[in-house]
């Protein structure tokens, strides 16, 4: 009986101990990730990247339980990206980037790609769990709606990207099966392991090694266009090649 | 934690039987009924039907406790705003706001208080509350009056300690809506569900009202499907946290979280068979999702399908013989059942192109599920588990999914974008008295419905 001396997280909510700041952190990260859509690591990187840091020390403070500077960090944080975001929107509309030589490019470059023959300005994003780089060589597929077949378009981006893994025969891949938001999370598990498994079945049939690809599904839960219409789910029924870096 | 039992166990079990399931070692309230007129007839008159096509919700006011000696306003603010909380959540009332109360001060019997300063309020039902305090025991005596015809329902009191006020305020919403019903309530029941409120998918708790959230899962990765075993000790999810969809439990009683299966590809849509022995899963290490019975430890037991395509989602019958799951052998999603060997796979739905998410029902008797309607919007369905009698209960109101049997049968859970995205909805089986459960700006989605009433959850 004495494994049931419990804590109790409502109690100690009741009882008054300064809650941590969820939702301002959580708002804060969305913003910076609205700012980063908006383009702020090309067009506003100054202001991007102070608002990364504050939303950064934000999440160090709560995780310290430091909830007060917390707040005030992811509120400050907030403020940055969104500043971040109308700069970055501003100087898109007029053209006046900041140059390629600090655009995300840069930023997100991994050690030791270049040896794989990846280089650093093609790498235009990175793998659903932060993990893995994509590359502007490796081209996504598209599926139609509760379907797993290879369209002639896919088939023909697969061929692209089979020539492009061959002649960079050090280079790995997960391939990322997606699925759009409707219907059930478990059938778009499935379903989008199929799709991975269609990509990886083709590049196999054009001459790849099984063990150069792996395959991951993360069914609805990681969609590229957070729409709720046919042009957003046709975009996120995808396969992403993802290159493996270590 | 020493053992304690109930005391005063001298009325009939239904009067107790609906707060103490599951928490007699946890958590302890003790009810008596008042001896007062007839406070058992409430059965005389149906209040609201809970059954009924649409249910038109009971005025009803709450008035705060009356204080008794040694008592403190403070131990009972929290109990006053969780009642009015579960009352508001059970869908069966509206409560009226306190700054339109016109009573001035009255006593807790008939005759001690004007009837007509809540009839002339609107209000039908009234809840009356006094307390006191024994060191560290609260005591509330609860009547409950129909104020229209002047009579009192019930009247009980209710003691415990004041760290499980929570708990108390449960016992006396699940009374209230058994007074004015004849069916107990499910206040103070767990639901676990994905949150996006931290930002990525994390798996929460909380009760039926929405309140007491509780954080279980904080990998910041991905994770799913949380379903309740049958005790409502364990929860059993798929999770990222090691970068692939594996299938892990979580212990309730020490914050524990175990691996189940880490096989090669999808480990997902876990079900509890109903003596809570074995596991139902869908397993893609061989290539293909296939439905595999493990046991706990994550051995499997058997390969229950053996298609080409995809096998998920399955959900054992209430006598443990049968397994419904949703397979695209036939093209599309279908809701099919077979035996727990596997033998004896029967499709149900004929109807739509795409159906999927089922859930048998506790009763045995019904299958809910969530299928794409002909408006091109998702909705929910139930049919009887031979195929016949197709019941569609969610029309014109956004994508419905995820649909999830209450324990005692009476409701469906499940989620729902027609307040524009993803939140939780609790309906009646029947398609009545749909509502949402909590307002939140962030997604919620895949809930999971306890059969444990008024618990603590430890998390590590």
């Amino acid at each position: 009986m004495k494994k049931f001396i419990i804590t109790v997280l409502s109690i100690v909510m009741i009882a008054g101990c300064p809650k941590p700041p969820i939702k301002d952190i959580a708002d804060a990260k969305a913003a910076l990730e609205s700012a980063k859509l908006a383009g702020a690591q090309t067009y506003a990187p100054k202001e991007y990247s102070s608002a990364e840091g504050y939303v950064q020390k934000a999440q160090v403070d709560s995780d310290n339980r430091q909830y007060d500077e917390a707040r005030i960090n992811a509120l400050t944080g907030k403020k940055l990206a969104d500043d971040a975001k109308q700069t970055a929107l501003e100087n898109k509309g007029k053209g006046s980037g900041t140059g390629e030589g600090t655009g995300p490019e840069q930023m997100n470059g991994t050690p030791g790609m270049s040896s794989i023959g990846v280089t650093e300005t093609s790498i235009v994003g990175k793998g659903s769990l932060g993990e893995g780089v994509v590359i502007k060589q490796l081209k996504m597929i598209h599926f139609g709606f509760d379907d797993y077949s290879l369209s002639n378009e896919a088939q023909a981006a697969l061929m692209d990207n089979a020539q492009w893994l061959k002649s960079n025969p050090a280079v790995k891949v997960q391939i990322e099966g997606h699925c759009d938001e409707r219907g059930s999370e478990e059938y778009n598990l499935a379903l989008g392991e199929k799709r991975a498994v269609s990509g990886r079945d083709y590049l196999i049939q054009l001459g790849l090694q099984a063990d150069r690809m792996s395959v991951i599904s993360y069914g609805k839960e990681r969609p590229v266009n957070p729409g709720h219409d046919e042009k957003a789910w046709a975009e996120n029924r995808r396969d992403e090649f993802v290159v493996i870096t270590r | 934690m020493k053992k304690r039992n109930r005391v005063g166990s001298v009325l009939p079990a239904h009067c107790f039987a609906h707060w103490y399931r599951g928490s007699a070692r946890l958590i302890v309230i003790t009810a008596v009924l008042i001896s007062l007129a007839a406070p058992l007839a409430a059965h005389a008159k149906m209040y609201i039907d809970i059954n009924a096509p649409s249910i038109k919700r009971l005025p009803v006011a709450v008035t705060m406790p009356l204080a008794g000696p040694g008592s403190n306003l403070k131990d009972v603010t929290s109990l006053y705003n969780i009642i009015n909380s579960a009352l508001d959540a059970s869908g069966y009332f509206a409560v009226i706001n306190p700054s339109a109360f016109i009573e001035k001060n009255g006593g807790m019997l008939l005759g001690q208080f004007n009837l007509k300063d809540w009839t002339d309020i609107g209000a039908e039902g009234l809840l009356r509350m006094s307390y006191g305090v024994q060191g560290n025991i609260i005591i509330i005596k609860a009547y409950t009056y129909d104020v229209v015809q002047g009579k009192v329902l019930l009247s009980k009191q209710y003691s415990g300690s004041k760290p499980d006020v929570r708990y108390i305020a449960n016992s006396i919403v699940n009374d209230v809506i058994y007074a004015f019903t004849g069916h107990s309530g499910l206040a103070g029941s767990k639901l676990a569900f994905v949150s996006k409120r931290t930002g990525t998918e994390e798996i929460d708790a909380m009760d039926l009202d929405g309140s007491n959230i509780v954080q279980l899962t904080y990998n910041k990765t991905i994770n799913l499907t949380p379903v309740w075993s049958p005790d409502g000790t364990k929860l059993l999810f798929t999770s990222y946290m090691h970068r692939n969809p594996d299938l892990y439990m979580f212990n309730l009683q020490n914050g524990r979280i175990t691996t189940i299966a880490n096989k090669k590809g999808l480990n997902i849509s876990p079900s509890f068979s109903p003596d809570g022995s074995e596991i139902a899963v869908s397993l893609s290490f061989k290539g293909s999702p296939e439905i595999y019975l493990m046991n706990l430890y994550g051995k499997i037991l058997k390969q229950l399908t053996n298609t080409s395509g995809i096998n998920v989602s399955p959900s054992f019958s209430p006598d443990g013989k049968k397994v419904t799951f949703v397979s695209n052998r036939a093209g599309g999603p279908q809701i099919y059942t077979m035996n727990t060997d596997g033998s004896d796979v029967q499709r149900i739905t004929f109807k739509g192109s795409y159906n999927a998410s089922c859930n048998w029902s506790p009763a045995g008797d019904r299958i809910v599920f969530s299928g794409l309607s002909e408006d091109g919007t998702f909705d929910i369905y139930t049919v009887a588990p031979d195929g016949s009698h197709l019941v569609r209960l969610t029309q014109n109101q956004g994508d419905n999914t995820s649909p999830k049997w209450s324990p005692d049968g009476y409701y469906i859970i499940f989620v729902s974008t027609r307040d524009g995205h993803q939140q939780l909805y609790v309906m009646n089986s029947n398609g009545s008295n749909q509502h949402r459960i909590i307002s939140t700006d962030y997604d919620m989605s895949s809930p999971g419905w306890s059969n444990r009433i008024n618990f603590k959850i430890t998390v590590q």
